[in-house]
């Protein structure tokens, strides 16, 4: 089964997400053993927001636009790819809104812009994946 | 399945009980000695599910089941999984045994400790990304 490029950049994306999430939790435990460096814990926000939005459920949404059942009945292959570039596009804008939000002090009036932006992935995200949770080429088990 | 799966889903399934475990407790015992320990453990049981149950899942079953790496090593380089494996697991428990009571002075090798902790956990998510990134492909 070919991993469609849809796939490939979500994916990639969510590892990166992966690694700079995990970063963040790695300084943040030091900072909290190591006093001089306890503001590092002020990273919260970002490692939560980038191991479980950037991470986590970035790499579900690139997994499931490939291994979900396809229409072979349709021109478009996947569904409606549309609603699954808005969820990624809107995810990671919205990403990168929270993270200006909480980690640079000139951005902080951009706080409540994010959600918004997260409510329309999961919007899109849903609207993408619905028609796609049906039986493999429309057979029943 | 590969073995390496196979220990992640396992291990993955004893954090998921851990975390449980915790929350239970702290859902029963509201005041004493078993509820200052549970909200102590509290941190560390968010992470014995987003990391222990979460990531778990998901590297055990993307190196399942993504791409092959080439038709020789069909799975690419198996010392980085394990060593994935190894980082997370280990990290998991050093974090268990030093980050809830980290602000007791009594115990100043809690520090080194989590301190390691928090150096294996991130070696162990850097060698699932080096691990799996090759195999995020077409075919």
């Amino acid at each position: 089964m070919i991993m469609p490029a849809r796939s490939q950049w979500t994916l990639r994306l969510a590892l990166i997400y992966m690694v700079g999430g995990a970063t963040l939790g790695a300084m943040m435990l030091i900072g909290k053993v190591h006093p001089p460096l306890a503001h590092w814990m002020n990273g919260l926000p970002l490692h939560i927001a980038w191991m479980v939005g950037g991470g986590f459920l970035q790499f579900v949404m690139g997994t499931a636009f490939w291994i979900l059942p396809k229409f072979a009945d349709r021109p478009s292959f996947y569904g409606n790819v549309f609603f699954f570039d808005t969820a990624v596009v809107a995810l990671n804008v919205g990403l990168i809104v929270y993270s200006l939000a909480h980690g640079v002090a000139a951005f902080t009036f951009l706080k409540s812009w994010s959600w918004p932006l997260f409510a329309i992935a999961l919007l899109a995200w849903m609207a993408h994946v619905f028609p796609r949770i049906k039986p493999f080429q429309g057979v029943e088990e | 399945m590969p073995r390496v799966t196979r220990w992640f889903l396992k291990s993955g399934l004893l954090f998921l009980l851990l975390a449980l475990a915790v929350e239970v407790a702290a859902a029963i015992f509201q005041s004493g000695t078993v509820a200052a320990i549970t909200l102590a453990l509290r941190p560390t049981a968010f992470h014995f599910f987003f990391v222990g149950w979460i990531a778990q899942l998901i590297m055990g079953v993307s190196h399942w089941f993504f791409p092959r790496y080439t038709r020789e090593k069909p799975r690419g380089n198996l010392s980085l999984i394990w060593s994935a494996f190894f980082g997370v697991n280990l990290g998991l428990f050093l974090r268990l045994i030093s980050e809830p009571v980290f602000w007791n002075a009594v115990y100043p090798w809690r520090t080194p400790l989590a301190i390691l902790a928090a150096v294996f956990q991130w070696v162990g998510f850097f060698c699932y990304v080096l691990h799996i990134w090759p195999r995020v492909k077409g075919k």
